[in-house]
């Protein structure tokens, strides 16, 4: 058993530098590669995607916390726990974001597909931001479930789990070189190969973290099988559009 | 009509920004540990980082929505006032498309 204790103090340390390298490493893919819209119409679709992981994040978190929430809503305490430290989801902030950007581009007319700028990016920041949740422990609700295992990790309480943030670390790595891939994709492929496998990804791995289940699956498992399905209908549409294109 | 994507940067990168600044201060369970080891003399800090991360989340979400309202207000007036500009097929052309395909 590999011992690493709960050290809290480190996750927002940690989420800073992941916002930080993913912002670097979007900045220098984007000169590097050029980019499918102009200037202001990239920070309207960056604009929509961080408001809309902020919101998703936090309803996702929320959500998650539901019976803490509604005693807090009969206490009269609801402003407090909104403001309340912690309480957010990577999968939430994820959804959250596609979906923003998704109505800013039907608002402002922009037909471009523009997430794969962003694809490497995430998985870069969100591999450096599970550091932090590993190393913040039994603080941070991303702890994976009990296991004897010889790589198995002491959070602090004497029992070995299954160290959950590093198997997703070497996920995201594989991730990120399958989205890096120098072969030629359709517009937008990047992106959605990021989503859906990251989706798909959560969806298993979360069954060896000890959350409360509703219908044999966890609130997570349950928004990522709705993000995988919104996913296939975007994909059905635009193979849809595509074919009506070539027909006319 | 098109509402948003004008050749505007200041109110979207301040989106960003602010909403960066709301994401991570709205986590930081952990600068607030560091204020309590420090009462118990654990850690040389010597600032209430409680009141800094409340007054970050306070400053950044006010001004989300400032900046939200801001941006939507001017886009509607821009909108209306230049009607013939929101037509969406004058958003990308050619000669843009390649421009701006090139690399910085």
């Amino acid at each position: 058993m590999i011992p690493i204790g709960s050290h809290p103090v480190w996750h927002p340390v940690f989420e800073t530098l992941a916002y930080a390298a993913g912002y670097a490493v979007f900045r220098h893919l984007r000169s590097n590669q050029g980019d499918v819209v102009a200037e202001p119409q990239r920070w309207t679709v960056l604009a929509a995607a961080a408001v809309g992981a902020l919101i998703g994040a936090r309803l996702l978190g929320l959500a998650e916390q539901w019976p803490t929430v509604m005693q807090a809503w009969n206490q009269g305490r609801i402003l407090a726990l909104l403001i309340s430290p912690g309480g957010k989801t990577i999968v939430g902030g994820l959804l959250g974001g596609w979906l923003g950007v998704e109505i800013i581009k039907r608002l402002s007319n922009i037909h471009r597909r523009t997430g794969d700028l962003f694809a490497l990016p995430l998985c870069i920041g969100i591999a450096i931001g599970r550091i932090g949740c590993l190393i913040a422990g039994l603080a941070d609700d991303t702890y994976g479930k009990p296991t004897t295992l010889p790589w198995a990790v002491d959070l602090g309480d004497g029992i070995g789990r299954h160290p959950v943030q590093i198997y997703e670390i070497l996920f995201l790595i594989a991730l990120g070189f399958a989205v890096s891939t120098r072969a030629k994709l359709p517009e937008g492929a990047r992106f959605r190969i990021f989503l859906s496998g990251y989706l798909a990804w959560r969806f298993i791995i979360d069954f060896i973290k000890p959350q409360p289940l509703m219908y044999g699956l966890n609130l997570i498992q349950w928004t990522c099988l709705a993000g995988l399905a919104l996913l296939t209908a975007d994909w059905l549409s635009g193979q849809k559009e595509q074919h009506e294109a070539l027909r006319a | 009509m098109k509402l948003f994507g004008h050749d505007v940067t200041g109110l979207p990168k301040a989106l960003v920004f602010l909403a960066a600044v709301l994401l991570v201060s709205s986590g930081l369970c952990g600068l607030q540990l560091l204020l309590s080891n420090n009462a118990t003399g654990g850690w040389p800090f010597f600032i209430p980082l409680g009141l800094i991360e409340l007054a970050a989340m306070a400053i950044s979400a006010v001004g989300i929505l400032v900046v939200l309202l801001i941006w939507i207000g001017s886009a509607i007036y821009w909108s209306i006032a230049n009607p013939e500009e929101s037509d969406p097929k004058s958003l990308f052309d050619s000669s843009q498309d390649s421009e701006h395909n090139d690399p910085e």
